[in-house]
């Protein structure tokens, strides 16, 4: 694990959440307005609350390894963010963290550790099932891609881009579907031709580990 | 000092909310808000943090209770709980209460000095208080009161106990009764234990009180019914003499139930009493849905006993039936389900755990009592807990060894139970209750064991060993059968093996017409041993393998490779002959430890089938890719159960077609372009047969189910069961509608409920022009010798009439004469 070429290290992890600040502000607008359709118009701005509030925390408390780093995301996540992501991604952190105790350097089966810890996480929090219109919808599809790829001996990058793609495919998907958790199951039937604001973030998410960790 | 903290997404209303706390709290409990984020630009939310620092702020020993507004203000405060140190983690509640009334319920109990569960029963009650006419919570004083003695010889037993908790539950007042005697009480008059826990016997004095609106009416009647002995008159109750409630032991004689498995078997009894395991406590996730569980299984026990009740007003004297009625009091007893659900609530214990704890301490509070006719009543609960605990648990008790070959009394059997018996041992079955169409009894006609149920107590007064005989078509069963009752059962026993026997010797003939139309003869089974077996008996392929065999009785889904090496061995038994695998079909009455199907109030209406697979995509996933799999090279199709609308099944397919594009991308060998068939089982896929017919590569039509969803009638239910009859006129117009339809679009149709299986029906349904039966393995060789009696002119002839008749019996009628 200790190859810099086929491992994510700690200066990896915190380029990725620098990506994430940055994919947040650009993409603060599409949140909100998908989130207007069945929500309440807020998870741009809790989304980008939050990576920027991870990124002023960093900057003044610079965590010394991996685990600590992940540690302080969920910290500033959980009291930034506000609606119901806070508690959700604060959570998906907090897993992340515990699985990379110890670590300096994330191989391919540790990346994949990760997101499975993290996403645990949220499904735990949220007590979601695939199906109800959740960020879970993008997570679950995207776990399931990575573990496969993983198996089958991809690296890290190809193990991102298939969970991705994935992530992409099961955001696209809660577009039919009717909402059963969160502020817009209270919606009822007509939360069904939106797409899910949270299932947008998590792939964003997702889609930026794909960017940044192509090692 | 019992903390409060409310945790809002409005700082306002949580503050506001506080204030109003404050006022019931006499400054008496801590309280602390946690509404907002704290963040001026946004401040509507939650944040974990803040109902941390909160819980912290007015945590003590004595334990905090959190309150919530919605969604994320619970995510947050759960959140709160997991970054809390361990310690003291467990002794802060989250409680569920609606957070306003909760709130200040909560601390108008807590400055009383209640304890934690107290006050988290009211909180949980507290929108009660808004219903229009709710009775005052607390006892006014100068509550009206009278005192009498009880005439009963034997005191306020079970029978004269329900009448009046009956009686009582009739008033709005509440109603307590003391015994001044023995110094008990007071109990609640609305509950069966409480009452029976008086412990009164002849002579002791009560005192009845009653407050509320029409509390002086309640209590003269109720003063009435208690001095004239509850409606007992002056009888001897039923088993005066002895403690058991259980009828004398007819010696000799003849018993009469309902048929539910054919044939006759001689031989000695013996009695099963299914015993509670012992349970350890699980922890559960969701207590909630672990309650509601609790309440199902309670209700459909109670439902039960309410048949059982009906049986017994109807074939015995009232005297039985009030046993029957006594306990299906106990079980909407209010301080024994609420004693259970507390326990399941505040402890996220499981619900088996925390109903046999509570029922043991009613049974052994019941037991202690100085009166041997209540005393008796502890055996009635633990009758009742262990009703519950197997539909609770599905799990079976532990059979008798039966060392020679006898005959089995039992209440009822599960189906595990029945799955376990061995018909070399087992020659028989005499069941107290339970029901022909119950699947326990079509596993014993499939393991072609005969069975009468139905017969009420009587069967068990029987000591072990007593000579017994039954016949299971007449549902008759002889205690002590004399010689020539003897030889002339042995006679028919015989004829009828004979008769099975040839049918075997004919078993690899294909099925046919006598006029020679060939049908296709193919065999349901539900374990990889019965594929062989199947062929064994001349099946030509399996028309529906069960999957629900590999995922039941376990803590996890079974994998990919267990489930491919499961279908590959049924594939190798059948050696080319075709396989329909169905896919998992959960939900019902079945259900699995590792499937959350939440609370449902109608299971059966509820989420089952093809809905469950649908939306669990990843147990779905393993299964199709298993099924493709095992299928590389092999005559196999796939089978969707519980299907309602053509959407069911083009969202199926599509699933079908992602796992073949996987195993394709995998390069993993497997069947492509299967072909997916439906299950016709309830009344929607019947009404559109014509649109499936055109899309799906082939039917399948479940009379059991179809027969139950047409009717609206559950056969389990021994009021309306009568009603589930597959020979209903409407049931059979719609088989009728189902097999034209698929004959129009050229689709394949078989049909694979018990009603196949049924000799009688056969020139019914081959005078419909159904070509393939699927029935369970032992009933191969029967059928295909009544299909050969036929030829399709008469049997089209005699489909003709019954299409003309307008009730089941009459059907029956037809089709008995043509036999
Ligand atoms: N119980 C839950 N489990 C998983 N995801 C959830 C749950 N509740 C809400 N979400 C996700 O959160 C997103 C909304 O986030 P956000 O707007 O920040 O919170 P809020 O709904 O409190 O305003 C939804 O689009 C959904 O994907
Ligand atoms: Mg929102």
């Amino acid at each position: 694990m200790g190859d810099l070429n086929v491992a994510v290290t700690r200066e990896g992890v915190l380029r990725w959440l620098a990506v994430l600040a940055q994919v947040f502000a650009g993409n603060r607008e599409q949140l909100t307005d998908l989130d207007r359709a069945i929500g309440d118009a807020d998870h741009g701005i809790n989304m980008e609350r939050g990576f920027s509030a991870v990124q002023a925390e960093l900057a003044a408390n610079p965590p010394a390894d991996i685990r600590a780093i992940f540690q302080s995301v969920a910290a500033t996540l959980i009291r930034s963010v506000g609606g119901a992501a806070g508690p959700l991604y604060g959570t998906f952190f907090l897993r992340a963290a515990a699985a990379c105790a110890g670590k300096t350097a994330l191989g391919a089966a540790d990346v994949v550790a990760l997101f499975q810890a993290g996403i645990g996480g949220v499904q735990q929090r949220g007590k979601a099932e695939p199906g109800d219109k959740t960020m879970l919808d993008a997570l679950l599809p995207a776990l399931d891609a990575m573990r496969a790829a993983e198996q089958g001996g991809s690296d890290i990058a190809g193990i991102l881009d298939r969970g991705a793609a994935a992530a992409e495919a099961g955001m696209l998907a809660t577009i039919p579907m009717q909402a059963r958790k969160g502020r817009a199951s209270y919606l009822g039937e007509r939360s069904i031709g939106h797409q899910d604001p949270g299932a947008t973030s998590s792939c964003l998410l997702l889609q930026a580990a794909a960017r940044t960790w192509r090692l | 000092m019992i903390g409060f903290v409310l945790v809002s997404h409005s700082a306002q209303l949580a503050e506001g909310l506080r204030e109003l706390a404050e006022q019931a709290a006499h400054g008496s409990v801590a309280i602390a808000a946690a509404g907002g984020t704290g963040d001026p630009t946004n401040p509507i939310g939650t944040d974990a943090y803040r109902v941390l620092q909160a819980i912290e702020a007015v945590y003590s020993e004595d334990g905090v209770l959190v309150f919530m507004d919605l969604g994320s203000a619970v995510l947050s405060a759960e959140t709160a709980l997991e970054l809390l140190a361990e310690d003291r983690r467990t002794r802060v509640r989250l409680c569920p209460a609606p957070l306003v009334e909760g709130t200040v319920a909560a601390v108008s109990q807590a400055a009383a000095g209640a304890g934690i569960d107290e006050i988290l029963r009211e909180a949980a009650n507290a929108l009660a208080a808004k219903a229009p006419q709710a009775d005052a919570t607390a006892e006014p004083p100068g509550a009206a009161e009278i005192v009498v003695a009880v005439p009963n010889r034997l005191g306020l037993h079970a029978r004269p106990a329900a009448q009046l908790v009956r009686l009582a539950r009739g008033y709005r007042a509440r109603v307590t009764l003391e015994n001044l005697t023995a110094h008990a009480g007071p109990a609640d008059a609305g509950s069966i234990s409480a009452v029976l826990g008086l412990g009164a016997r002849q002579g002791h004095r009560l005192r009845i009180r009653a407050w509320g609106n029409d509390a002086g009416d309640a209590l003269a009647a109720l003063a009435d019914f208690v001095a004239s002995g509850c409606g007992e008159g002056d009888e001897a109750p039923p088993g005066a003499a002895a403690p058991s409630p259980a009828p004398a032991p007819p010696l000799a004689g003849r018993l009469t139930g309902i048929p539910a498995s054919a044939g006759v078997a001689i031989g000695p009894l013996v009695r099963y009493r299914p015993s509670a395991v012992h349970l350890s406590a699980r922890t559960v996730e969701d207590p909630e849905a672990e309650r509601q569980r609790l309440l199902a299984a309670v209700a459909g026990a109670r439902d039960e006993t309410r048949g059982l009740d009906e049986w017994s007003l109807a074939h015995a004297g009232a005297g039985e039936a009030a046993i029957f009625g006594a306990q299906s009091l106990l079980l909407e007893d209010p301080p024994l389900i609420s004693a259970v659900s507390h326990a399941i609530l505040d402890g996220r214990v499981d619900a088996a755990f925390a109903w046999q704890q509570e029922t043991r301490r009613l049974a052994d509070r019941l037991a202690a009592l100085d009166d041997p006719y209540l005393r008796a009543r502890a055996a009635d609960v633990t009758d009742l807990a262990l009703r519950v605990l197997r539909r609770l648990t599905g799990v079976a008790g532990v059979l008798p060894e039966l060392r020679e070959p006898s005959i089995l009394a039992a209440p009822d059997l599960a189906p595990a139970e029945v799955q376990d018996l061995d018909p070399a041992r087992c020659l028989g079955l005499c069941l107290e209750s339970g029901s022909p169409l119950a699947h326990s009894m079509i596993m014993a006609r499939a393991k072609g064991i005969p069975a009468v149920v139905g017969l009420g107590p009587a069967i068990s007064a029987l000591a072990d060993g007593t000579n017994v005989a039954i016949d299971g078509e007449q549902a008759a069963v002889w205690i002590s059968p004399t010689a020539a009752e003897i030889e002339e059962l042995e006679d028919r026993r015989e004829r009828r093996v004979a008769a099975l026997r040839q049918a075997a010797a004919e078993r690899h003939r294909p099925a046919a017409t006598r006029d020679g139309r060939r049908i296709r003869l193919v065999a349901n089974i539900s374990a990889v041993a019965e594929a062989a077996e199947a062929v064994e008996r001349g099946a030509e392929g399996v028309g529906v393998l069960r999957t629900e065999f590999l995922f039941m009785g376990r803590a996890n889904a079974p994998g990919e490779d267990e489930q491919l090496s499961a279908y590959r061995a049924i594939a190798a038994s059948l050696a080319g002959r075709p396989l329909v695998v169905r896919t998992l079909d959960i939900g019902g009455d079945k259900g699995l430890p590792y499937i959350d199907f939440g609370a449902e109030t109608n299971p059966f209406l509820g989420w089952r089938g093809i809905r469950v697979t649908l939306r669990r995509r990843d147990l779905f996933r393993t299964q199709l890719r298993a099924i493709l799999r095992a299928g590389a090279g092999q005559q196999i199709r796939l089978l969707l159960p519980m299907i309602t609308s053509l959407d069911e099944l083009r969202e199926a397919k599509s699933r079908v077609a992602e796992v073949e594009a996987e195993l394709e991308a995998e390069n993993l060998p497997c069947h492509r372009h299967m072909k997916i068939g439906v299950m016709i089982e309830a009344p929607a896929a019947a009404a559109v047969a014509e649109q499936l017919a055109r899309e799906a590569d082939f039917m399948s039509i479940g009379t059991n189910d179809l027969t139950q969803y047409v009717m609206a009638a559950d056969r389990t239910n021994a009021r309306v069961a009568a009603l589930a009859d597959p020979f209903q006129p409407a049931v059979l117009r719609t088989i009728r509608q189902v097999i034209g339809a698929a004959r129009q679009a050229g689709t394949d149709v078989a049909l694979c409920g018990e009603l196949a299986a049924d000799p009688v029906a056969t020139p019914l349904l081959l005078g419909l022009g159904l070509e393939e039966f699927s029935v369970s393995v032992p009933l191969i060789p029967e059928l295909k010798r009544a299909i050969a009696q036929w030829t399709l002119p008469e049997a089209e002839a005699i489909a003709g009439k019954a299409f003309g008749l307008d009730s089941c019996h009459a059907v029956r009628r037809l089709l008995s004469s043509h036999r």
